[in-house]
Formats: structure tokens, sequence, C-alpha cells
């Protein structure tokens, strides 16, 4: 994978801070940091859009055991018509 | 970590809010689910598609799912295992789950439905129940 430079503008006294803070939280470098911000933020955005779309597919007060009854009722169907 | 997930729990992370739906989208990648039992479960949409979704948009969330969060196994990988598989599951359909099972490292087959699965269990593949996964699992209420 190729490495792109990202130039960022930000305040000295922020970054002062950041780069305080950064070290407090385990990171060794700015780099290391915004890399793995950047991965959690994607992370957050796949999921927030699965849930979306996994909303528009919700029953709601439907229980387990009524989901291992589904499975159940569809694969007897199938050994019935075989 | 790596859990096999039973048709029944790859169902209620579609279509139940709640704890199996949070496990499952706040640990992406760790779900693994044998290629027939997906296409077992896209065969009976009908069933569980309640909220009559067209097609279209069902294949565009199943699309994410397996590409994002759940990895779906190519049945070439547990193929060979088909035969012992068979012998340990009480409904031949869940052969695909023992064998995937016999076939990759894993930590055990998240079921609702223990019962069905009892001699892998003998086999010393572990039967997980929700309360389990959370126990093994970030994020977990």
């Amino acid at each position: 994978m190729t490495d792109t430079q990202v130039i960022l503008r930000v305040d000295r006294e922020t970054l002062k801070e950041l780069d305080r803070l950064l070290t407090a939280h385990g990171f060794k470098t700015r780099n290391e940091w915004f890399r793995a911000k950047v991965r959690e933020f994607i992370e957050e955005s796949k999921k927030l859009s699965m849930q979306k779309k996994l909303a528009r597919l919700d029953i709601e007060g439907i229980d387990e055991q009524e989901i291992v009854a589904m499975v159940h009722d569809w694969r007897k169907k199938k050994k019935a018509a075989k | 970590m790596t859990i096999i997930l039973d048709s029944n729990v790859l169902i209620a992370a579609l279509i139940k809010p709640g704890i199996v739906r949070a496990v499952v989208m706040g640990n992406p990648g760790e779900w693994l689910v044998p290629e027939a039992i997906f296409e077992e479960v896209w065969e009976h949409r009908d069933v569980w598609n309640r909220n009559k979704l067209p097609d279209s948009e069902l294949h565009a969330t199943l699309d994410m799912l397996s590409e994002d969060f759940v990895n779906i196994v190519s049945d070439r990988v547990y193929r060979g295992q088909e035969a012992a598989a068979k012998r340990l599951v009480s409904d031949v359909d869940d052969w695909p789950l023992a064998a995937l099972a016999l076939s990759v490292d894993n930590e055990g087959i998240w079921t609702f439905n223990e019962r069905h699965l009892e001699k892998v269990k003998k086999r010393g593949i572990p039967l997980l129940r929700t309360s389990d996964i959370s126990k093994m699992l970030k994020g977990c209420p």
C-alpha cells in the first residue's frame, strides 16, 4: 500500500496539547494517532450505516425461540416437499 | 477470536434489534458463516423479511454484512468434513456448521438451539449461548 501525505492546519497551542495527550494515551507519533482515528471513524461509520439498513428489517418483540422455530419450519417443509 | 454463527443467530442479527445484533456489529470480522447457511437464509428470505423489503435492498444489506462484519466461508473449505459432520448433527441441514467447526480454528458455535448440536459438543467444539459470547467479547452490555 502506498502512503499519501496529508497536511492539516491547527493552531500552535492545540498542537502542543495534542502532543502532550498523545503520549499520555499511548501513541508514539501524531501519525500513529491519526491512522488509528481514521480507522476508528471508518469502522464507526460502517457500523452506523449497517445499523440503519438493518433497522428496516426489524421485527419488534420476536424472541430467539421464535427464530429457532422459523428455521425448523422451513426445513421441515423442504424435507416434506422432497 | 473466531466464532461460527448458526442460522438462527444470523437471522437474529438481521431482524431482531438487541444484543445479538449489537455484539455482531461491535466485533466485525470475528464471525464465520458457512456459505451453505448464508444461502439457506437468503433462499428463505420471504419468511424473515416480514417488512417486505425489495430483493435489491435485501441484497445490498446482506452484501454489506458479509463485506464488513461477517465472513462467509466457501464450501470448499469445509466440504472435506461433510461425512464426519453429518454423523454429528441431528438435522442434516446443519452439517455445514459442524463441518466448518471441524475444518478451521474456532472458539465454538453460537447457537440458540444447543439440543440439535449435542454430538458436536461431545467432539469438543463448544456451543455458545448469547450470555457466553457477552462474557468473551468487548462492548457487550
